[in-house]
């Protein structure tokens, strides 16, 4: 499927440029992940365990790109 | 131009009628037509389903109508979809997909077709499109689990570690929930939520609040489009456009439309007693048993009683007692139509419409038909000169 589109009006582009990126924290070395099972936001270094510092499941998620995406309805 | 398909054993036979001849002229034709067409209704159980019958027409009108009802009358459904925010295990594609084939309570006559010839947003105004919007959110899981399951299959020994401050006493908790049992409590776990077609908003554009009677909504509210875990988030806005079933699937106003040839039961000798009620058993619902008069040694014979229930399954044709007793056959100019709507409008809208659709093409090739006439007329003019 590649009808996902990425929209590059000025608006999204603005909305990214001034909002905190998600998929880096503030502080050096961090990254942000969503814990797959209760969708706790944890900040993991490299040498980390993968694990949620809330519920201890193992799977995480990268988080998603705050951009908008279009879609067909196809 | 009439006849009649005979069903046998294997095949069919088409015997036509001498009676019935296509007329010259068109005059002629359509006193015909006006005379001998018959419209009735067998059935209208509810809004969404009409059987009704067509006599004396053509398969090439009865087909027409078909067609039209299934990929040419117009309505509106999710086309475009804008997708702010998913953090549920469905994916993109996959959402905007099942968006789209949600029905529509819209009135397509209050809309414009959009035109693809302009590109981008500029083309999107609030007479061509209605915008949707959903949000939803699952609620955060509460900080102590108390379905731990058996899911967690070791505890790590650097658990403690794991867990900074506050977080130990959780790990410690957690640690010694899993030791205690591996129950596991997945069949009504907390915190999923359901999404449903109803959780779409639709959100006036423009002067769409005071322009439209109808107000925008979906047909069916229980569609589940997808279930969100703790946390997870969908954020989207969808813009709806009008169209036709030839486009996509989607825009299709029925479920089905299909037409058959009525079935005609005729029997060529009497069947009595046994044979007429294995008849009865083998052609369910089209035969009636009827006490028999004026024949020595019989009780009772069969009647043909309901044509429209005939499956033409041949099933009799295994007896060689009721093979050459019954004869089975379907009359090509007497149609039978089931239409089923989705919801998005009436039976009765889309075979009017459709109706209309059809007159509509019929005046279109009228006019080209013309068009060209007055073409070659004034060719014709200009050579002369």
């Amino acid at each position: 499927m590649d009808n996902a589109m990425q929209v590059d009006n000025t608006a999204s582009l603005a909305a990214t440029s001034t909002a905190i990126n998600p998929l880096k924290s503030r502080e050096k070395g961090f990254c942000e992940y969503r814990c797959g099972d209760c969708g706790h936001i944890n900040s993991l270094k490299l040498q980390d365990a993968i694990r949620c510092r809330q519920c201890g499941f193992r799977v995480l998620y990268k988080i998603r790109t705050n951009r908008m995406v279009q879609f067909e309805a196809r | 131009m009439s006849g009649m398909y005979e069903v046998r054993e294997s095949g069919i036979t088409y015997s036509p009628s001498i009676q019935n001849q296509a007329t010259a002229n068109k005059e002629e034709f359509i006193k015909k037509f006006k005379t001998n067409f018959t419209y009735s209704v067998l059935s209208h159980p509810n809004p969404n389903e009409l059987v009704f019958s067509l006599q004396n027409v053509d398969v090439s009108f009865a087909n027409a109508l078909r067609r039209i009802m299934i990929s040419e009358v117009p309505t509106v459904a999710i086309e475009i979809v804008y997708i702010d925010n998913n953090t549920s295990i469905t994916h993109d594609e996959v959402l905007s997909h099942r968006l789209g084939l949600i029905p529509l309570d819209i009135d397509p006559d209050e809309f414009e077709e959009y035109d693809s010839r302009v590109t981008g947003d500029e083309g999107t105004n609030d007479f061509n499109t209605a915008v949707f919007k959903l949000d939803v959110t699952c609620g955060s899981r509460p900080a102590t689990r108390s379905d731990l399951d058996s899911r967690v299959l070791e505890v790590p020994p650097d658990l403690e570690a794991v867990g900074k401050d506050d977080n130990v006493a959780l790990a410690k908790d957690i640690a010694h929930k899993h030791q205690g049992r591996g129950k596991s409590t997945l069949p009504n776990r907390p915190h999923t939520r359901h999404v449903y077609a109803r959780d779409l908003v639709w959100c006036p554009e423009g002067g769409q609040g005071t322009r439209l009677k109808r107000k925008p909504k979906v047909v069916h509210g229980d569609i589940l489009l997808t279930k969100l875990r703790a946390n997870q988030r969908i954020t989207l806005t969808c813009h709806a456009r009008k169209s036709t079933g030839k486009d996509h699937a989607k825009y299709s106003p029925v479920a089905t439309a299909s037409y058959r040839m009525k079935p005609v039961v005729g029997l060529r000798e009497r069947v009595f007693d046994e044979d007429a009620d294995r008849l009865a058993v083998l052609e369910p619902g089209v035969f009636k048993i009827v006490p028999c008069t004026g024949v020595a040694g019989k009780n009772r014979e069969a009647k043909v009683h309901n044509e429209y229930a005939c499956t033409m399954s041949r099933n009799f044709m295994r007896d060689p007692v009721l093979k050459e007793a019954v004869i089975i056959s379907r009359d090509p100019r007497h149609f039978i139509f089931s239409v089923e709507t989705v919801g998005m409008m009436t039976a009765v809208e889309v075979l009017i419409k459709s109706l209309q659709v059809l007159k509509g093409k019929g005046e279109k090739l009228k006019e080209e038909i013309q068009a060209v006439k007055l073409g070659r007329e004034m060719g014709e003019s200009m050579d002369e000169e």
